[in-house]
C-alpha cells in the first residue's frame, strides 16, 4: 500500500438498498409460498435444515464472493480444492496425525493452492482459465494419487467436527453464519474490503490512490481456498473419508448462490451476507420441491429459473439505476 | 534471435514427446491379444474405479491390452469420444466393452460400434430395449436383481422390526427411497424392480429423491425426505448403495432416530465402508462387486474371441445378500464369498 492511504468509501452516489431489498424479498416470498402451501416448510426443524443444506455451498460461496467483487469473476477451482482438502485431511488422520495438524496442513496446502492462482491471476492470467486449468490439475493429481479409492481416515477421532451441534444446531451451520458475519464486516468495515470493493469497481482508478490490485487478488483468491478448505474438512470429519466426487457441482451451485445473492458479475458489487442468503434461497428452494414431491428435472428447472430471473432482474435494476 | 532458440527449444521438447508417446503407443498395442477398447463413466466414481481394476487385471491377465476411455457421466461426450475412436481406426482393436452414460441416448454410438464388425459387450447396464442386436452380449450386474433382492432384504427388515414388537407407521411400514442420480439407467431399473415389491408386501414409499452416489449425497437426500414424511413416520430406508445409505444413517441419527432399532435402512450394494454393517445400523446390502464385473466383462469377451460364440447371452454377476451380524447367527460378513472372494475384498475400496 503506498500513498496517503485513504481509500474512498464509495461513489458520490449514495448506496442503493435496490438490490438488497430484491434478495431478501426473494426469500421472503419463498417462505410465504411455503407457508401457504407446505405447513411443514415454516417450522423451526426445517429451518435449521435449509440452513444445514446451504451451509458447505454457502461457505463456498460466501467465501468465492470476494474474488466476484474484485473484478476476478469466480474460481473454477473450488471444488476440486475442497475435494482434495477432504482427501488430504482423512489421508493425514489416516497417518495418525492429530485432529488440529490434519486441519493446519489442509489448510496451509489450500493456501498454497489459494495464493498460486491468485498469483498467477496477479500476473495477468484470466482467472476462469487459472481456476480451470488448476482444477483439472488438482484433480487429476488427488485422482492419481489416490488411485481413484475412497481415503479413510480410519478413526473417528475428528468425526465431532462434522458432526456435533452445540446448542442443536450443526457445526456447519455455526461456521457458515460465522463466516458469512466475518466476511460480511471484511468487506464492509475494514480498509481490505473496501480496496477490494474498489478495485473490483475501478481497477485503474484504485491503483492510482495506491491500491496493488495484484495483492488483492492474491488475497481474494486465498480466502476462497481457505473456504473451500473448510468445506472439505467438514466432510471428510462427517463421514470420516475422502471422495474425489465429493463436491462435485459445488462450483457452480457456488455461482448460483452469488448471482442470486446479486453480486454484479464485472465486480465492484456484492455482499458476502447476500450470497449467503442466496444459498439459503436455493437450499428453501429445493426443500420447498422436495417436500412438495417434484419430480428432479422440475427440481432443476425452477433452480436454473430462479437465477435466471435473479440475474436478469439486478441487471435491470442496476441498469435503470445508472440512467437515474 | 534468443526468442527464436527459444522456440526451437520448445518444438523439440514437443517433438521428443510426441516420438515418446508413439512409441508408447507401439509398445501399447502389442499385447498378443491385441487391445479391447471400454468406454465407461469417470473412475473419479470409486465404483467405477474399481470396475476399471478388475478388468485391467483380467485383461493382462489373459494377454490383452485395455484402453479405457472416460467421461464425466456425460453421453455426448462418450459419443464425441466413440466418434473419435473409429476415426483414429485401431487395427489392433478386438473388441470394445460398452457402458453407456444414458442408455437410451447412448443408443446411436452403440449402433456405430457394433458396425465397425468389431464385437462389442455392454457392461453394467443391460441393453437399451431394442438395441440388443448391437450387442454380443451383456456382462455385468443385474441391476433388476439387485433391486429385487435389495426389496425382500427390506421386506425382511419390517417383519423383523414387527416380530420384535416395533409399532409400524401405517398397516405395513411406511419407507423412503434414496436413488442414484436421475436417468441413470442402474437406479431406473434398482427401483423398479424393488418398488413393486415393496407395494405388495404393503409397504408404503412415501418419496424418493435421486441424489447421486456417496454419503454426502445420501445424507442431504435423506435431510430432506426425513423433513417431508416425519408426520407421516419412516420405518423403512432403502438406498440405492451402502455408501448413500452411510449418509442416511447420519441424518437419521441427527433427526433423532436409532438406525437398527425404531427404523431399517437397506443398502442395495455394498461400498466402501462395512462399519454400518457391523454394528447392526446397516440391516443388509447386496455384495455386487464392482471389481468382479469388470474381470466377468473381460472373461465374456474373451470367451466369445476364443470360441466365437457365448454360451449364455446375458452373464450376471451373483448378487447375494449379506446382512448385518446382529440379525443373524452366523456372520454373513465373514461367510458370505464370490468367486474366492471375501465381503471384505469386494467391497473396501
Amino acid at each position: 500500500m503506498t500513498g496517503s492511504g485513504r481509500v474512498p468509501t464509495g461513489g458520490a452516489r449514495p448506496r442503493s438498498m435496490i438490490v438488497p431489498l430484491a434478495v431478501v424479498g426473494a426469500l421472503v416470498v419463498l417462505g410465504v409460498i411455503g407457508w401457504v402451501t407446505t405447513p411443514e416448510f415454516i417450522t423451526y426443524r426445517n429451518f435449521l435444515n435449509i440452513i444445514r443444506a446451504a451451509a458447505l455451498i454457502g461457505i463456498i460461496a460466501v467465501t468465492m464472493t470476494l474474488i466476484t467483487i474484485a473484478g476476478s469473476f469466480f474460481s473454477l477451482s473450488v471444488s476440486q480444492t475442497a475435494a482434495m482438502s477432504a482427501i488430504g485431511f482423512a489421508a493425514f488422520m489416516s497417518w495418525g496425525w492429530p485432529v488440529w495438524s490434519a486441519v493446519l496442513a489442509v489448510i496451509l496446502l489450500a493456501s498454497v493452492v489459494g495464493v498460486l492462482q491468485g498469483g498467477a491471476v496477479a500476473l495477468g492470467g484470466n482467472p476462469i482459465v487459472v481456476t480451470l486449468a488448476v482444477g483439472a490439475v488438482l484433480f487429476g493429481l488427488a485422482a492419481w494419487l489416490t488411485d481413484n479409492k475412497t481415503v479413510r481416515t480410519g478413526t473417528y477421532a475428528a468425526e465431532w467436527i462434522g458432526t456435533s451441534r452445540p446448542l442443536g444446531i450443526p457445526t456447519q451451520t455455526w461456521a457458515f453464519v460465522l463466516i458469512a458475519l466475518l466476511t460480511a464486516v471484511m468487506l464492509t468495515r475494514t480498509r481490505f474490503g473496501r480496496e477490494v470493493t474498489l478495485v473490483g469497481a475501478n481497477r485503474w482508478a484504485a491503483a492510482t490512490v495506491g491500491i496493488r490490485p495484484g495483492r488483492i487478488a492474491v488475497y481474494v483468491f486465498w480466502v476462497s481456498a481457505l473456504g473451500a478448505a473448510l468445506a472439505g474438512i467438514f466432510t471428510a470429519a462427517q463421514f470420516s473419508q475422502g471422495r474425489l466426487d465429493h463436491f462435485d457441482g459445488a462450483d457452480i451451485d457456488a455461482i448460483a448462490a452469488i448471482l442470486v445473492g446479486g453480486a454484479a458479475i464485472q465486480g465492484g458489487e456484492g455482499s458476502a451476507l447476500r450470497t449467503a442468503v442466496g444459498a439459503v434461497f436455493i437450499a428453501g428452494l429445493q426443500n420447498l420441491m422436495v417436500l412438495r414431491g417434484f419430480s428432479y428435472g422440475v427440481r432443476v428447472f425452477f433452480v436454473g429459473l430462479a437465477i435466471l430471473v435473479s440475474v436478469s432482474a439486478y441487471t435491470l435494476l442496476r441498469n435503470r439505476r445508472r440512467l437515474a | 534471435m534468443r526468442s527464436s532458440k527459444k522456440w526451437a527449444a520448445l518444438f523439440a521438447v514437443l517433438a521428443l514427446a510426441l516420438v515418446a508417446s508413439s512409441c508408447a503407443s507401439e509398445d501399447d498395442d502389442s499385447a498378443e491379444g491385441g487391445t479391447i477398447v471400454a468406454f465407461i463413466p469417470t473412475t473419479t466414481n470409486t465404483y467405477i474405479a474399481e470396475w476399471a481394476r478388475g478388468a485391467q487385471e483380467q485383461a493382462a491377465e489373459l494377454g490383452y491390452d485395455l484402453k479405457v476411455l472416460e467421461n464425466q457421466f456425460d453421453q455426448a461426450e462418450q459419443d464425441t469420444q466413440v466418434q473419435q475412436e473409429l476415426g483414429a481406426g485401431g487395427e489392433n482393436v478386438v473388441a470394445y466393452a460398452w457402458w453407456p452414460s444414458d442408455n437410451e441416448a447412448g443408443v446411436a454410438s452403440l449402433r456405430a460400434l457394433s458396425e465397425t464388425g468389431v464385437p462389442v459387450i455392454q457392461t453394467n447396464q443391460l441393453p437399451f430395449p431394442g438395441s440388443e442386436n448391437y450387442v454380443i452380449g451383456y456382462a455385468g450386474v443385474d441391476d433388476r436383481l439387485n433391486g429385487r433382492v435389495a426389496a425382500e432384504l427390506v421386506v425382511e427388515a419390517r417383519d423383523h422390526m414387527v416380530a420384535n414388537g416395533k409399532q409400524l407407521h401405517g398397516s405395513g411400514g411406511h419407507a423412503i427411497v434414496i436413488g442414484f442420480i436421475a436417468g441413470y439407467q442402474a437406479g431406473i431399473d434398482r427401483s423398479g424392480a424393488a418398488l413393486p415389491i415393496l407395494a405388495r408386501a404393503g409397504i408404503a414409499v412415501l418419496g424418493e429423491v435421486d441424489v447421486g452416489f456417496g454419503p454426502q449425497e445420501g445424507y442431504d437426500g435423506a435431510k430432506q425426505l426425513i423433513a417431508a414424511h416425519r408426520e407421516q413416520g419412516i420405518d423403512l430406508v432403502y438406498a440405492h448403495n451402502s455408501s448413500l445409505a452411510e449418509g442416511v444413517i447420519q441424518a437419521l441419527e441427527e433427526e433423532g432416530y436409532h438406525p437398527g432399532d425404531d427404523v431399517m435402512v437397506v443398502g442395495g450394494t455394498c461400498h466402501g465402508n462395512l462399519d454400518h454393517l457391523l454394528d447392526g445400523s446397516e440391516y443388509a446390502t447386496g455384495l455386487q462387486a464392482a471389481r468382479l464385473e469388470g474381470v466377468f466383462s473381460v472373461n465374456t469377451l474373451h470367451e466369445y474371441l476364443s470360441t466365437g460364440e457365448l454360451a449364455v447371452l446375458n452373464n450376471f454377476i451373483p448378487n447375494p445378500a449379506v446382512r448385518s451380524p446382529a440379525y443373524t447367527s452366523v456372520n454373513q460378513i465373514e461367510t458370505v464369498t464370490v468367486e474366492g472372494f471375501s465381503v471384505a475384498d469386494l467391497c473396501v475400496y
